[in-house]
């Protein structure tokens, strides 16, 4: 089919403007794991789990990963926490760490470039400005050689006139033209062989393979929880849930194979989501009025037949 | 509120939790597989006999996007290049949870 599922459409939407996923309601992790894989903004990270305390204790691998990007040489610090709910204040002490010890190297760098350049000032040569005593020994040589540039010999032409350098940047700019001809002019094999080629891949495609590889892996089960620690948290009061009168479907298991791959909401609940809101420019409070307030001088109101 | 009995007509009304509700041609509403489901012939559903669906997770904002992209894959459902659909980023949580519940 070449239309993709609504679900990959809204999916993909989401993580390209996942920097604006602050609260994903009562969701449970597993349904939004792919996406959530995405962040790559540890705030966002520690905002969404404070706003959405079900994925505390879960969002383990994100940090694991935000930590491999953030952190040098983060292997050899102990960087698994006890309790797994405390994943971002390893972030945040290693991060600590990180930034102090990059100070730290600044500084030791900076002292060493200083110390460089104190030691090269000592051992300048200084110019001594000793002009004194030979002004009117030499000044008969400088009319005498007629040159303006050497004060002895040479009375002929300067050596480097406008005509050489001009000539000088014609043989350069036809050397390049030689060296790089223009691409009409070249056989489209060696055209094939010039073309640059990609050496590294983007960062955003490594990040998507592994996601992919990631959600490929063993699959956890969807177990419904108990109780979701929601109400409080989410704001809806429960009065204005509706009431569902029928029961939802029994999933099909033979369904296409990309519906059966992605993730599930556990069935017989219902989840919320809250709509984040771009904080740049407020809701409009009216509908803004589209036609002039005033009728247009230009055209003639249409007559009514009375 | 249809409560006579239409044995088949070509389009089925869709009704979200906020009271709106979507007349969309059957056979873009059953590319969704619940939807299918609900007014599959053999089922017996009250659905089958009324032409009518009623949908009381989705809201409207949500199931007017839904039923535009319902028509959307019908549209495009032979086509090799897609344009994609608007989606704007403040439903796309939402429109999760309903692909996820309408199977789509």
């Amino acid at each position: 089919m070449p239309v993709s599922s609504l679900f990959h459409l809204a999916k993909t939407r989401l993580v390209r403007n996942i920097h604006l996923l602050e609260d994903i309601g009562d969701l449970p992790y597993a349904f939004l794991a792919p996406v959530l894989r995405q962040i790559q903004i540890p705030d966002q990270l520690v905002q969404l789990e404070a706003n959405c305390p079900q994925i505390q204790g879960e969002t383990g691998e994100i940090w694991l990963r935000l930590i491999k990007r953030d952190i040098p040489g983060w292997e050899t610090k102990a960087h698994q926490p006890r309790d797994p709910k405390n994943w971002s204040k390893v972030y945040k002490k290693l991060k600590k760490e990180a930034s102090a010890e990059e100070e730290a190297q600044q500084e030791a760098l900076r002292q060493k470039m200083q110390a460089l350049q104190k030691d090269r000032n000592g051992h300048q040569t200084t110019i001594i400005n000793a002009n004194l005593n030979l002004s009117s020994a030499r000044r008969s040589g400088w009319s005498f050689g007629g040159g303006t540039r050497s004060g002895w010999g040479d009375p002929a032409a300067p050596k480097k006139t406008g005509k050489v350098a001009f000539d000088k940047l014609k043989r350069g700019i036809y050397d390049a033209k030689r060296a790089r001809p223009a691409a009409s002019r070249t056989p489209a094999h060696i055209l094939n062989e010039n073309r640059r080629t990609v050496t590294q891949v983007p960062a955003r495609m490594v990040r998507m393979a592994e996601a992919e590889a990631l959600s490929q892996g063993p699959r956890r089960m969807l177990v419904p929880k108990p109780n979701a620690p929601s109400a409080p948290t989410t704001g809806t009061p429960a009065t204005r849930r509706p009431i569902i009168r029928q029961q939802p479907m029994p999933r099909v298991s033979d369904a296409a194979p990309e519906r059966a791959e992605r993730p599930r909401l556990p069935a017989g609940q219902q989840f919320s989501a809250p709509r984040p809101v771009p904080k740049s420019q407020p809701a409009p409070s009216a509908p803004s009025l589209k036609r002039r307030a005033g009728p247009n001088i230009l055209v003639e109101p249409k007559r009514r037949k009375v | 509120m249809s409560v006579e009995s239409k044995p088949t007509s070509a389009y089925v009304t869709l009704v979200s939790n906020d009271g709106y509700e979507f007349k969309i041609l059957r056979d873009a509403a059953c590319i969704a597989g619940t939807i299918k489901k609900a007014f599959d012939q053999s089922s017996g559903f009250r659905e089958v006999s009324e032409n009518r669906m009623e949908l009381p997770t989705i809201n409207g904002v949500v199931l007017e996007k839904v039923c535009e992209y319902l028509y959307y894959n019908q549209k495009h459902a032979e086509s090799k290049d897609v344009p994609d659909l608007e989606i704007p980023p403040e439903l796309c949580l939402e429109l999760l949870i309903a692909a996820d519940y309408l199977d789509v």
